[in-house]
């Protein structure tokens, strides 16, 4: 597989997820607490191939997750880019070692993320929003990653670390 | 990569970084303007949130279609495997029906000779619009749907979202092809309602969870639990007496409201027109057209003066 091909793939299936964040399931409540599919394609290929989803790429992604989701515009945009840079920062920790490590990363990562949105979001609605849902959320997309991530390793023939 | 490390991609390495040392600040820096632009002007950030949704509805409706199949198929084999219960349960609800009908049958005769003794005239007719939920929140701080129906189909701000058997929400944004509802849970939903045996008034508030709440209630010993509450008319945004849902519980200093219908599971959504603009910026309002137009001409003709 060519370089460029990788990047589409990781583009395409990044904005995929955005789509699919918002498509209606026959599960009860699952609107509340769909796990938060961009956080995890966002922190898989700042880790593993940084080169594939620039900022411009993540910013636009969110862009579009923002209207879809009808939130508090801007918040999805400053949250993926804020845990981008943090991935690229810390990179070096986390490459090469085993996978319950990476998830433990991203455990922490997502449980900060999640803690950040409920309280920029209560502050922006000036109301404590319900901390119950977010929570579960942080938990389901944390149960996901191991999941998600070797797919999106095998949709770009790459193995993970 | 191996193509990429010449001489000449070492020199022009650090060039290409430029544009990717500045993307950071700058798209921090928009994303925390649009934070503060779509606090201040909201009407704004909605007009570019429907835009979106015009365009993106007719694709999630696409993707939605075979996962409804699915879905379909899942239930289709779930009631499959209750159908002896389901039947039991079924037989034993129609015997209570069917005294249930007798009782309507005798009702509407008594109200028919009603209306007549005091010449009574119903309501305007209301128009309805059936449509598919495509699309949802998708996270923890809204409660709302996307629909595949917007103003070219009649939709517009204000108008009620039933879905089964109650209220579920009104329409707060509307696009040519989509709009979006935001639910009876939502943090933001306020309805004016009342109980409906005793007709004490109250406001049914959304709070993100799936049981809203009733605030602004005076007497809270005289709510029950199993107390029907439908709209009170209140406001002008809805006309009364249309199902909302049922008391669920009284404890603590919180009354919860189960809605008539599982706010979390919606296919489908009717759309109702009452003719009720309360509460809405006029602008929102629909000014009524000039009456040489032969629409309007019908339907000033139909409406009781």
């Amino acid at each position: 597989m060519r370089h460029a091909d990788g990047i589409m793939i990781a583009q395409l299936v990044t904005l995929v997820l955005a789509i699919v964040t918002v498509i209606p399931l026959d599960i009860p409540d699952y609107a509340a607490v769909t796990p938060d599919f961009l956080l995890i394609a966002i922190y898989h290929w700042s880790l593993y191939r940084p080169g594939d989803l620039p900022y411009s790429v993540v910013f636009a992604i969110a862009l579009l997750e923002d209207f879809l989701t009808a939130g508090p515009p801007g918040l999805i945009e400053l949250t993926l880019l804020i845990v981008r840079w943090t991935v690229l920062n810390t990179r070096r920790l986390f490459i090469g070692r085993s996978f319950p490590f990476v998830w433990g990363g991203f455990t922490v990562t997502a449980m900060i993320v999640a803690f950040a949105d409920w309280l920029l979001a209560s502050i922006l609605a000036s109301a404590m929003q319900d901390l119950r849902s977010v929570a579960f959320r942080a938990v389901l997309t944390v149960a996901i990653y191991p999941i998600m991530t070797p797919l999106f390793a095998r949709l770009q023939k790459l193995s993970p670390a | 990569m191996k193509s990429r490390s010449g001489p000449v991609t070492h020199v022009f390495a650090p060039l290409r970084l430029v544009p990717q040392r500045f993307a950071f600040p700058l798209l921090i820096l928009a994303s925390v303007l649009m934070l503060l632009v779509g606090q201040l002007n909201r009407p704004m950030a909605v007009h570019v949130r429907v835009a979106v949704a015009d365009v993106i509805a007719p694709v999630l409706e696409v993707i939605h279609q075979p996962i409804a199949v699915g879905a379909r198929a899942a239930r289709t084999v779930r009631d499959t495997l209750a159908l002896y219960q389901e039947n039991d349960r079924l037989r034993a609800e129609n015997a209570t029906l069917m005294q249930w009908q007798e009782v309507a049958r005798q009702l509407q005769g008594e109200n028919t000779a009603l209306r007549n003794l005091a010449h009574y005239q119903p309501p305007a007719t209301t128009f309805f619009v059936t449509a598919e939920v495509v699309g949802t929140a998708g996270g923890a701080f809204s409660r709302s749907l996307l629909i595949n129906r917007g103003s070219a189909d009649g939709v517009a701000e204000g108008q009620a979202a039933f879905s089964g058997n109650g209220l579920v929400g009104r329409i707060v944004e509307v696009g040519q092809r989509a709009s979006r509802t935001l639910l009876i849970s939502d943090l933001n939903s306020r309805i004016p309602v009342r109980i409906e045996a005793t007709h004490q008034r109250a406001i049914l508030a959304g709070d993100d969870t799936s049981q809203p709440q009733l605030i602004y209630v005076p007497n809270r010993a005289s709510i029950h639990v199993g107390d029907r509450v439908v709209t009170s008319g209140d406001g002008g945004i809805f006309p009364p007496d249309l199902p909302v849902g049922v008391v669920a519980s009284t404890e603590g200093d919180s009354i919860r409201v189960e809605p008539f219908t599982a706010l979390s599971q919606i296919d489908y959504l009717r759309i109702a027109d009452f003719g009720l603009s309360g509460v809405l910026p006029p602008s929102a309002v629909p000014l009524p057209r000039p009456a040489v137009t032969k629409h309007s001409h019908i339907k000033s003709g139909s409406r009781p003066r």
